[in-house]
């Protein structure tokens, strides 16, 4: 499908059966398909400046493991790297016993 | 009059300002406070932003899906205002889930700018900002996230510190985005003693944040004369200029003459991936936020739906959130999803470093960057309702979110902020400048 977004004619980046497919899976229940479609790829495509960005070695992303409160010696160089890149771990957001 | 009967009075009288006030600035007003505690927050009114838990109040984060949710226990923040003696007015009102910047995105209603009727306050903490610039509270505690706090600051002419990342713990704290967020306090200008203090109280190591173990402990009072004019470099990002109005240029010039004036170090610099902030900003958010936002489905958190079957009940639950918040949930599924990971989550991270690398290095040779807090002068309600028109806004303050370094925006003029970004840990530095250039007769009003 394509779409008039922006200045040009372009393929959006989410059409409507992948933003079906994201709202089952984010558990949002999505109105009008094609428009939220539309306008998700409008967002995208403002951020396509992106794309100009050089790869660069990233870290691991913080894994279970890595989320260990005692994390071992050997993984000490891992935690550094994710410990500079990623937020803390737990007990940092809110954790609170569900409402009474 | 005994002290406990003044600061009763005091108290009595702020909370009938707050309830008679049409800025609706507060989703929740307190009864009043229990015992009084001697320390250097004695008598101190504060708002607290409702996405920060504070025991026994309501913490709804301004939308219908928590408004009933009463916290069983406080934020460390909190916790180490109230040890300190301040009072807690109330919870503030804000964008739903810290998701926007103009304060009209609250399932409580949108927050009025005191000084500009018809016109936005900013946001997210709109209500924080707003309850400062009326008087209605002395200071309050936001939550800065992307210029959450410093955007409103700017708006309502107040002073809006965003700490260091891990500066101030987040325990507590109702996450938008875990790795750029932090509680961050607003005062009036000329409150620089206030903000000293209260950084003093909140900052420090928290066992229960591990981001604040092994930063400097607080010394904002004991160093609050030591920056001068004279002895600091300016760095001025030049290319961001040119996001700004006019009016705001205009006002920024008139800062930059004034320092120069001072004997101020001025150079103008420029960057090679500082205009990536933007979608760097806002895919790292989004991906994070879609991750936090999990947990309120109506089971664990949040109002349960009477549907049947667990999924129909999520969904109706789910159904509650705002469309702002409903976007940055899909968008951020979507950008943490195998198809959307390599094209957007790790391009944003790659940027991420590229732009914290950046700022690291051009605060190397310099003290401070300078710019305005925010590119435009308040909006009228609805004017920027599309999200690329509020996104828009955002490009001056989530630099210092992205790097994790410490801002703090102060009034130019109405409705205009200046903001200068310091080096990682520079917290104090920033409050004593601010502090040192009021004091040198810099003024953002008239009278």
């Amino acid at each position: 499908m394509h779409t008039s977004i922006g200045k040009g004619s372009i393929v959006p980046e989410i059409d409507a059966e992948t933003l079906r497919r994201i709202s089952r899976l984010a558990m949002v229940q999505v109105g009008e398909t094609e428009k939220v479609a539309s306008e998700l790829s409008a967002i995208l495509e403002y951020f396509s400046m992106l794309s100009t960005v050089p790869e660069r070695q990233q870290p691991v992303l913080p894994t279970t493991d890595a989320d260990e409160d005692s994390p071992g010696d050997q993984d000490e160089f891992m935690v550094r790297l994710i410990r500079e890149n990623f937020p803390a771990r737990s007990g940092t957001h809110l954790r609170v016993p569900v409402n009474k | 009059m005994n002290q406990e009967q003044h600061l009763k009075e005091r108290f009595e009288e702020r909370r009938r300002m707050a309830l008679t006030s049409h800025s609706n600035a507060f989703i929740t007003i307190s009864e009043g406070f229990g015992a009084i505690t001697e320390g250097r927050l004695s008598g101190v009114i504060f708002g607290v932003k409702d996405n920060i838990a504070t025991r026994g109040m309501r913490l709804t984060c301004a939308s219908r899906l928590m408004k009933d949710y009463v916290s069983p226990y406080s934020a460390t923040v909190v916790e180490r205002l109230q040890r300190a003696g301040a009072l807690i007015l109330g919870k503030n009102n804000m964008d739903e889930f810290a998701c926007g910047s103009s304060g009209e995105r609250s399932a409580f209603g949108p927050t009025a700018n005191p000084l500009f009727p018809g016109k936005v306050p900013g946001g997210s903490s709109s209500g924080s900002a707003s309850a400062v610039a009326e008087g209605i509270v002395d200071a309050s505690i936001g939550s800065d996230t992307g210029g959450s706090v410093r955007c409103p600051s700017s708006f309502c002419s107040t002073v809006g510190l965003k700490p260091s990342y891990g500066r101030v713990s987040r325990y507590g704290l109702v996450d938008l985005s875990m790795s750029l967020e932090s509680p961050a306090p607003i005062v009036r200008y000329g409150d620089e003693l206030l903000l000293a203090d209260i950084m003093d109280t909140i900052a420090g190591e928290d066992e229960r944040d591990q981001r604040t173990l092994g930063m400097a402990a607080p010394q904002f009072r004991r160093r609050l004369m030591d920056a001068a004019i004279e002895n600091t470099m300016f760095a001025i990002p030049q290319q961001l200029l040119a996001s700004c109005t006019r009016e705001v240029v205009n006002e920024f010039d008139r800062f930059v003459s004034f320092l120069k004036e001072k004997g101020a170090r001025l150079e103008r610099i420029q960057f090679s991936y500082l205009h990536l902030s933007l979608p760097t900003y806002y895919v790292v958010m989004y991906s994070e936020f879609a991750s936090a936002m999990q947990r309120y489905d109506g089971l664990k958190f949040g109002t349960a739906a009477d549907s049947s079957g667990i999924e129909s009940r999520i969904l109706e639950s789910r159904s509650q959130l705002g469309e702002e918040v409903r976007r940055r949930i899909l968008l951020g599924t979507y950008i943490t999803s195998l198809e959307g990971r390599s094209r957007w989550y790790e391009k944003g991270m790659a940027a991420k470093a590229y732009i914290s690398e950046e700022l690291a290095s051009a605060l190397n040779a310099s003290d401070v960057l300078l710019m305005p807090t925010m590119p435009t002068t308040p909006y009228r309600f609805g004017e920027r309702l599309s999200p690329l028109d509020m996104y828009s806004t955002d490009l001056l303050t989530v630099p210092a979110n992205i790097a994790g370094l410490p801002s703090i925006s102060f009034p130019a003029a109405p409705g205009i902020g200046i903001q200068l970004i310091g080096k990682h840990g520079s917290d104090e530095f920033l409050v004593s400048l601010v502090n040192s250039i009021r004091e040198a007769g810099w003024k953002w009003k008239s009278s």
